[in-house]
C-alpha cells in the first residue's frame, strides 16, 4: 500500500526524471509504448492469445471437411484418454507417456555424457578452448534435419554399424537400424546434448576447486566427492540445461518422425497428424493443451529447483 | 554568487538521502563535499548537476532558478566518477559532443576542442578511442570533455578514485591549478580528506544526509566542530571533560585552561596526536604517561602511550617502550567538540 | 589436482565423434559416385552440379535465404526496441513481470505448440479479413514472432553491461532526447544487436518445425525440401545439399565468433 501512494504521488508531479532526462510521466508513458507495442502485440496476437484460445478450440467438434464447429463437447478429452468410437484403447495414454519418458531418458543421457565433456573442455587450455566451444556449437546450429538425416545414413542396411549388429546378432542382417527406439534415442540425445553440455561447462568453468580439494581431502570417494563439491556449485547450469532439453524434447517431432516412424509416435507428431493430414484442429488442440500444461510443469519444477539451488 | 541550494531533501522510498541540505558555493572557488560512503554526497551533487530531482528545495545557479530546469540545458558539467566515456567515438569526438549537442559550428567545435585538449596536456591523442587510453589519460578527457563547454559549474563526482595512489596526488596538484588558471567554480566530490585539503579552498564535511561543518579547508581542520567530523578527519585522540571554570575544564589526566569558551557542563575535547609535546621541564608538564608501544614510521615517530592517548613525534626520538614521558598540551591545541551533530550552512553570510 | 581425468578425455573424444560422425558420412558420400544406394563407386562432383540446375532446391534455397533475411531485418528493429522499452523506463513491478513473462513466453514455447498457435492466428486472422493465404508472409511473420524475443534478450544483456551512466553524460553534454538515442545508446548497443541479428538469423535458417506448419504450396525452404526428399529415399543429390548447408553453417559460427567477440561469456 505505502509503495503504492508514494508512487502515485510521484505521478503528481508535473515533471520526472529518466536518464538524466526531464519529462512528463504522458511523455514518458507514450514513448515506452511506442517501443514496447510492435513486439508485445505480435507475441500476444501470434502466440499468447492462441494458445489461450487452445482451452476453446479443444472443447469444440470438428466438422465434416476439417472445420471447426461452435459445438461444445467433451469428445476430444474423452479420446485424448482413449474413449473412442471402438472402445477404449490405450494408444493416445501410450503416446502421451511415451513422450514424457522419452524426455526424462534423454534428458538423463544427455547429462551424463555432458559432465565428462564440460570437464574436458574447462580443463583446455584458454587458446583452444575457444576452438573447442565452437566445434561443439557447430552441431548446435546444424539445422535439425539436416543432423536427423545424417543418421539414417549411418543406421541404413549397408553402412557399418547395421551390418555389425546383423554380425552379432542383434538385427536382421539387410534392415536399416531405423525405425526404432533405439534410433530416437540415438538421434535425441545428439540433438539436446550442446543444450545441456553448454551450461554445465559455463558452470564447470567457475567452478571453486578449492572445494573439491577439500572434498577430496575429506571423503575421498569419488562419488562423494561429486555429489557434494560438485554437483551443488552446478546445479544452476544443471537446471538450466535440463530446462532447455526436457521441454523441447516432449514436443520433439522432427527426430521421432524420421527416425521411429509410425510405430515410435510422440505426442508432437501426434498434434501434427490433426493439423495436417488429419485436419482435425480440436483434436489437436486438445494434445497442444496437455503438452502445454505438461511444459509448464516441468518449467515450475526446475524453476522452483533453480530458486532452491540459489539460497 | 556561484550557486546555492536551498533547503534540499531528498528520499529513496524510505530511506532519507539527503535531509534538508543548504549550500551556498562561491563564484571562482574550490568547494569540496567530504563525507564517507552513503552520506549523499554524490546525491546532492547529481541533484545540482540536473541529472535527479530533489524531493524538495532549490538550486539557484548564478542567480537564476534551475530547479526545474532538466541537465541538457542547465550551465553544468560533471566529470562522472567513471568517466562515462563514449566508447564508440575518438577522444576528439568526446570531447566536442557537448559542443555539437548545442550546435555549435563543427570547425569551431573542433577548435575549442583541441584547445581544451592542449589545456589537460593531451595534445596528439585526439584520433584514440577511450579503451587505448590509461585510466590517467581517460580521467583527462572526461575533464576535458566537461570543461570544452565552459560551464559555470564544473561538478566531480570522486574523479581519482580510479587513479593510482601516486598517479593520485600529481593529479590533484594539476586540477587545482588548472581551476586556479581558469577561474571557474568547481564542485568536488570524495570521501579522501587529503584530497579535499589539497585542492580545496573551502569544503563542506557531510554526515547521513546532512552538513555536520562547512567552513575553509583550514577551519574544518583545526577546529573540527563535533564528534563526527573530528572522527572523519581523524583526530584521534578524545577525551571526556567537564568545565570547571569559565574556561577551565577537568579531565582524567588532570586540568586544563583552554583558549576558547567551554559551551557545555560535559562534554568531550580532542587533541591531534602531532600535536601533543614532550615537556622541556616539569613545570611544563601537563600528564606524565608510560610509552605502550613505539611504532616507526619513517619521517616521523607514534606512541601509543599507557593512558590509551596517540602521540607522533617529527624526529625520532630515543625513546623505548615503557619509558616514562612528560607530556605537554598546548593550550590552543585541544578542541572543545560541540555536542550537535549537525551545522546548517547561514545562506547569507557566505553569500 | 587432476582436474579432467584420461577417462573423461577419452568419452569426450567420443562424443565428439558421436557427433560429428554423421554429418561427415553425409559429407563423404556426397562424393559418392554411384546413384543408388550406399556401396562406394569412386569420388565425383557429380551431385553438387546437378544441385544447380535443379530449380525446386534452387527456389528452396532463395526461399530460405530471403526468409531469414527478411525476418531478421524486422525482428531485430522490433525485438531492439523491445529490450529498450522494457529495460530503459521505469515500469511498475507488475508491469514488468507481466513482459518479462511475454518476453520470455516464445523461448520457452516448444515449437510445435509455437506453430500451432500461429497456425490458428493466421486461420483468424483470415476468417475476418479474407486476407493472408499461408505463404512466404506468413512464414516471415512466425519467424519474426519467435525470433523478437531472442533479440531482445541478447540486447538487453547488452544494456545491463553498459549502465547508465554514459546516456546520463550525454544529458549532461545537452544532448536531447534523439541525440542520446541514436549517438550514444544505439552506437553502443551495436554489438549487442549485430549478436541478436546473428542470432535471429541462424534460428531462422535452424527452424523446420514452424516453416513446416505455416509454409504455403510456393515456399518450402531448404530443411522442408530435404525433409520431404527424405520420404521418398535418400540420394546423393541430398547429401550435397546437406553438405553445402553444414559447411555455410560452420562459416556462419566462425563468423559469429569473429564478429561478437565479447557474447563468448
Amino acid at each position: 500500500m505505502q509503495d503504492e501512494s508514494t508512487e502515485r504521488a510521484k505521478e503528481a508531479q508535473p515533471i520526472i526524471l529518466y536518464n538524466g532526462e526531464m519529462v512528463r510521466p504522458s511523455i514518458i508513458r507514450a514513448r515506452q509504448a511506442t517501443f514496447i507495442s510492435p513486439g508485445i502485440l505480435a507475441i500476444i496476437t501470434l502466440l499468447a492469445l492462441p494458445c489461450i484460445s487452445l482451452f476453446a478450440v479443444a472443447f469444440m467438434t470438428r466438422g465434416q471437411y476439417g472445420e471447426i464447429l461452435f459445438e461444445p463437447t467433451f469428445g476430444n478429452i474423452r479420446r485424448l484418454f482413449g474413449f473412442g468410437f471402438f472402445g477404449w484403447s490405450a494408444d493416445n495414454l501410450l503416446i502421451l507417456w511415451r513422450s514424457v519418458v522419452v524426455a526424462f531418458v534423454t534428458t538423463a543421457l544427455c547429462i551424463a555424457l555432458s559432465y565428462p565433456l564440460a570437464f574436458f573442455l574447462a580443463a583446455r587450455p584458454a587458446k583452444t578452448r575457444l576452438l573447442w566451444l565452437t566445434v561443439l556449437l557447430i552441431p548446435f546450429w546444424t539445422n535439425l534435419v539436416i543432423r536427423t538425416y545424417a543418421w539414417l545414413l549411418v543406421f541404413d542396411s549397408d553402412m557399418p554399424f547395421a551390418r555389425i549388429m546383423a554380425w552379432l546378432g542383434l538385427m536382421e542382417p539387410g534392415t536399416s537400424a531405423y525405425p526404432s527406439q533405439f534410433a530416437v534415442y540415438v538421434g535425441m540425445v545428439s540433438v539436446f546434448l550442446p543444450f545441456v553440455a553448454l551450461p554445465i561447462y559455463t558452470a564447470v568453468e567457475k567452478l571453486d576447486w578449492s572445494i573439491v580439494e577439500a572434498a577430496v581431502d575429506l571423503y575421498s570417494n569419488k562419488w562423494r566427492v561429486f555429489r557434494h563439491a560438485i554437483l551443488p556449485q552446478t546445479l544452476p547450469g544443471l537446471s538450466v540445461g535440463i530446462t532447455l532439453t526436457f521441454v523441447p524434447a516432449m514436443g520433439m517431432f522432427v527426430v521421432p518422425d524420421m527416425l521411429g516412424g509410425a510405430r515410435y509416435m510422440l505426442i508432437g507428431n501426434l498434434i501434427q497428424q490433426q493439423f495436417g493430414t488429419s485436419r482435425d484442429w480440436p483434436f489437436g488442440a486438445a494434445l497442444s493443451l496437455v503438452l502445454m500444461i505438461l511444459t509448464l510443469g516441468a518449467l515450475m519444477a526446475t524453476g522452483g529447483r533453480r530458486k532452491k539451488g540459489r539460497a | 554568487m556561484g550557486l546555492t541550494a536551498y533547503a534540499v531533501c531528498k528520499n529513496y522510498g524510505e530511506t532519507r538521502a539527503l535531509y534538508d541540505v543548504d549550500l551556498a558555493v562561491n563564484k571562482g572557488e574550490f568547494f569540496t563535499l567530504l563525507g564517507p560512503s552513503g552520506c549523499g554526497k554524490t546525491t546532492l551533487l547529481r541533484i545540482i548537476a540536473g541529472l535527479e530531482m530533489a524531493d524538495n528545495g532549490r538550486i539557484v545557479i548564478n542567480g537564476r532558478d534551475f530547479t526545474k530546469i532538466p541537465a541538457n540545458r542547465r550551465p553544468v558539467n560533471t566529470v562522472f566518477q567513471s568517466y562515462a566515456m563514449f566508447p564508440h567515438l575518438t577522444v576528439l569526438e568526446n570531447v566536442c559532443f557537448g559542443l555539437i549537442s548545442r550546435s555549435i559550428p563543427k570547425a569551431q567545435a573542433i577548435e575549442k576542442a583541441r584547445a581544451t585538449l592542449d589545456l589537460v596536456r593531451l595534445t596528439g591523442f585526439e584520433d584514440r578511442k577511450p579503451d587505448q587510453l590509461s585510466g590517467g589519460q581517460r580521467q583527462r578527457v572526461a575533464l576535458a570533455r566537461a570543461l570544452a563547454n565552459e560551464p559555470e559549474i564544473l561538478l566531480l563526482d570522486e574523479p581519482m578514485s580510479a587513479l593510482d595512489a601516486k598517479l593520485r596526488v600529481q593529479v590533484q596538484v594539476e586540477l587545482r591549478q588548472i581551476q586556479q588558471r581558469l577561474e571557474k567554480t568547481f564542485i568536488m566530490v570524495t570521501h579522501d580528506q587529503q584530497e579535499a585539503l589539497t585542492v580545496s579552498d573551502r569544503m563542506a564535511v557531510m554526515g547521513v544526509g546532512q552538513v555536520a561543518q562547512y567552513g575553509s579547508v583550514r577551519e574544518v581542520y583545526d577546529r573540527p566542530r563535533n564528534r563526527f567530523v573530528a572522527d572523519f578527519l581523524q583526530t584521534q585522540n578524545f577525551l571526556d571533560a567537564e568545565r570547571v571554570g569559565q574556561r577551565e575544564i577537568s579531565t582524567n589526566l588532570g586540568r586544563w585552561t583552554l583558549g576558547d569558551d567551554i559551551p557545555w557542563e560535559k562534554g568531550c575535547i580532542t587533541v591531534r596526536p602531532e600535536k601533543l609535546q614532550i615537556a622541556s621541564d616539569a613545570s611544563a608538564c601537563d600528564f606524565r604517561a608510560r610509552v605502550n608501544t613505539v611504532i616507526y614510521r619513517g619521517c616521523y615517530q607514534q606512541f601509543i602511550l599507557d593512558n590509551g592517548l596517540l602521540m607522533e613525534t617529527e624526529t625520532v626520538l630515543p625513546v623505548a617502550q615503557g619509558d616514562e614521558l612528560m607530556v605537554h598540551v598546548p593550550k590552543d591545541a585541544v578542541i572543545v567538540l560541540h555536542e550537535d551533530e549537525f551545522q546548517r550552512m547561514d545562506l547569507r553570510k557566505v553569500i | 589436482m587432476k582436474r579432467c581425468s584420461i577417462g573423461s578425455s577419452i568419452g569426450s573424444i567420443a562424443i565428439f565423434i558421436f557427433l560429428y560422425l554423421p554429418m561427415l558420412s553425409v559429407a563423404i558420400f556426397s562424393f559418392n559416385a554411384s546413384k543408388m544406394g550406399l556401396k562406394w563407386g569412386g569420388f565425383s562432383t557429380e551431385w553438387y552440379g546437378r544441385l544447380v540446375q535443379n530449380e525446386t532446391i534452387l527456389n528452396a534455397a532463395w526461399n530460405t535465404l530471403v526468409l531469414a533475411v527478411c525476418s531478421t531485418f524486422i525482428s531485430t528493429i522490433i525485438g531492439t526496441m523491445l529490450a529498450i522499452g522494457m529495460f530503459r523506463f521505469p515500469w511498475s513491478r507488475r508491469a514488468m513481470g507481466k513482459l518479462n513473462l511475454l518476453l520470455h513466453l516464445p523461448v520457452v514455447t516448444p515449437d510445435i505448440i509455437f506453430a500451432v498457435a500461429l497456425v490458428i492466428a493466421f486461420s483468424v486472422i483470415r476468417y475476418l479479413t479474407g486476407l493472408f493465404e499461408l505463404g512466404m508472409a506468413s512464414m516471415i511473420v512466425g519467424h519474426v514472432t519467435f525470433q523478437i524475443s531472442f533479440v531482445a534478450l541478447a540486447v538487453k544483456g547488452r544494456l545491463e553491461l553498459i549502465g547508465h551512466d554514459v546516456e546520463e553524460a550525454a544529458c549532461d553534454l545537452y544532448a536531447g532526447y534523439w541525440r542520446v538515442l541514436t549517438k550514444v545508446l544505439l552506437p553502443m548497443l551495436m554489438p549487442g544487436i549485430v549478436a541478436g541479428a546473428m542470432l535471429a538469423f541462424t534460428l531462422s535458417l535452424d527452424d523446420f518445425v514452424i516453416s513446416f506448419f505455416t509454409a504455403g504450396p510456393k515456399s518450402g525452404t531448404l530443411p522442408l525440401f530435404i525433409y520431404a526428399s527424405v520420404k521418398r529415399g535418400i540420394t546423393p543429390e541430398i547429401h550435397a545439399l546437406s553438405t553445402i548447408i553444414m559447411v555455410a553453417t560452420i562459416c556462419t559460427v566462425a563468423l559469429m565468433q569473429k564478429l561478437t567477440p565479447d557474447a563468448k561469456h
